[in-house]
């Protein structure tokens, strides 16, 4: 593998111990020889599958509507790690 | 009381007066608060909620009024699944604190048909596991053996359905946590076929593979449950209507695909299956053998798409929105200290996730793994034009030692081996158990044939 471990811990956004970070490669170098296993199929002309179903998109006017009472949107409000008010606070981007 | 109890004799016996609603919670969570100790079935109760309700089910019954069809049956749900005022956390620390806001889909048919919620069920965290020994709080044991484990995922939702502690329970099953956990448990579990039930309100795993489903004690309680759970949701653009009619044949032709008693199999499981098989027979019901050829990459398969779409879903875990929240230097800082949270294998299979998606290797395994996905579609396809149904056992071994596989993470997916095929072709699929055995009897049907399996499963019933 070129990208090691922690360039994709790095990409999923979590934080690895120094510590733990051998354990993890183990498993998932082992892992990933398993899913390895479909290297040796011929999927020439095969259309890759994304979906069970052979659903059509569901298409509707694009309406504003209510969700929920004003309850609700209180309770959604106040699951959040920070807010000011009806103003919900993230941390700096730039 | 309850352990003699199905849904419909306790609807009657309900109505009938030989018990109230009241008087039957109050025992039913005494029950529980002295029994689950042992088992770990639930990770919350809903006693003051459930007592309420049930008040106002012996209310309508005094006023003799209109009653809804699960009037006053307690139910046990799986904690990924919303309910609105309770707690529901997915079996994981970065939830731990979380309560819902509004029902799922689910859960607002159940109450409307009546149905008393008792409490919220133990589960691996996020759906991911085959045990429940992976939640981030407690393990739940096997009640036929507190040495075992209960399968998993939806271990809490088998083990209260085999406790008696309600009627019927709510799972999930991405690639067999319904199934495998009912085998384990000896009880009758269903995968319906995807999007026949609404997902809006289940906590994602992986969404192009996730299905609620009933757990219980008998096929046709089973039946009775999928009835008013199933149909279109305006709120899951992937959820349909059953509008597929079987007529009833008078002969049913069932495949056992040769590819699924090979090795790995225990000799108990095989045996089993064999007799459950002959039962069939003398049924009338005829066999053949059919192969489905992709089988030995199913696995590799459903881990690569069930990751890939885990990496993505689980993306809204940063902290800010919903859940606990650690404060690092910076944004980046704060998303990976908050979601260094999670639990091994979550972050095993998250990191799994991100690798098959990222350039330069999403075309050697992600796509590859989505031909694959259609191979294997195909070949049951091909096994439907010649068959009716599909019988294979549901898992290779019976239930194992708690911390036997706990460590290896490889031999833990083993466990899905039989299972997973089905989610990925997104078909119906049955477990129920056989032999008295901990061990299940896996009947798959064509997409919408719910009804089909529910006939053929009963046949075995009545003996």
């Amino acid at each position: 593998m070129e990208k090691n471990f922690e360039h994709f811990a790095k990409l999923a956004k979590i934080h690895f111990e120094k510590e733990e970070i051998e354990s993890f490669e183990k498993d998932f170098l082992k892992i990933l020889e398993f899913v390895k296993k479909l290297e040796g199929l011929d999927l020439k002309d095969v259309k890759p599958l994304s979906h069970p179903l052979d659903l059509e998109n569901v298409e509707r006017e694009d309406k504003v509507k209510e969700f929920g009472n004003e309850k609700l949107k209180e309770k959604l409000k106040e699951s959040f790690c920070e807010r000011k008010g009806n103003f919900l606070k993230v941390k700096k981007i730039l | 009381m309850i352990e003699n109890l199905t849904i419909e004799n306790f609807l009657e016996k309900l109505k009938n007066k030989e018990f109230s609603a009241k008087e039957f919670f109050e025992k039913l969570f005494e029950k529980i608060e002295k029994e689950d100790k042992e088992i770990g079935a639930f990770l919350s109760l809903n006693k003051e909620g459930a007592i309420k309700e049930a008040e106002r089910i012996d209310e309508l019954i005094s006023k003799k009024e209109k009653l809804p069809p699960l009037c006053g049956v307690p139910c046990a749900i799986k904690d990924n699944i919303l309910v609105e005022g309770l707690k529901c956390t997915a079996g994981s620390k970065i939830l731990e604190n979380y309560v819902a806001p509004f029902d799922a889909t689910v859960i607002k048919k159940l109450k409307e048909a009546g149905a008393i919620i008792v409490g919220k069920t133990n589960l691996d965290e996020f759906a991911m596991g085959s045990s429940t020994e992976y939640s981030a709080f407690k393990i739940t044991r096997n009640p036929h053996d507190p040495e075992r484990v209960p399968g998993g995922s939806s271990g809490g939702s088998a083990a209260a359905v085999t406790k008696n502690f309600c009627l019927f329970s709510l799972g999930s099953d991405t690639g067999g946590s319904i199934r495998q956990p009912a085998g384990f448990c000896k009880v009758v579990g269903l995968k319906p076929t995807y999007g026949a039930v609404s997902r809006f309100g289940l906590i994602a795993f992986a969404s192009s593979l996730d299905q609620i489903g009933p757990m219980t004690k008998n096929v046709r309680d089973c039946e009775i449950v999928f009835e008013i759970i199933k149909g279109k949701d305006i709120l899951d653009s992937t959820s349909v209507e059953i509008e597929r009619k079987f007529e009833e044949k008078k002969e049913i032709k069932v495949g056992i695909p040769k590819e699924y008693l090979v090795e790995g199999i225990e000799p108990e499981v095989k045996s089993a299956f064999e007799s459950a098989v002959k039962k069939f027979q003398e049924k009338g019901v005829k066999f053949e053998e059919i192969s489905l050829p992709h089988t030995e990459y199913a696995l590799p398969c459903y881990y690569i798409i069930a990751c890939a779409e885990a990496s993505s879903n689980l993306a809204r875990y940063d902290g800010l929105r919903y859940g606990n929240f650690c404060e690092g230097k910076d944004i980046f800082d704060t998303y990976s200290k908050t979601r260094a949270l999670f639990g091994k294998e979550v972050k095993r299979r998250i990191i799994l996730g991100t690798f098959v998606l990222s350039a330069g290797y999403y075309e050697a395994f992600y796509l590859k793994a989505q031909k694959v996905r259609r191979k294997i579609k195909e070949d049951f396809e091909r096994a439907f034009e010649k068959v009716d149904l599909i019988f294979t056992p549901v898992s290779p071994t019976l239930p194992f030692k708690i911390g036997e596989k706990i460590e290896d993470p490889l031999k833990m997916y083993l466990s899905d081996v039989f299972t997973v095929s089905v989610n990925l072709a997104g078909l119906p699929a049955i477990s129920i158990p056989i032999e008295n055995l901990p061990v299940g009897l896996q009947i798959i049907g064509p997409p919408f044939s719910e009804s089909k399996i529910f006939q053929v499963a009963k046949l075995y019933e009545r003996d």
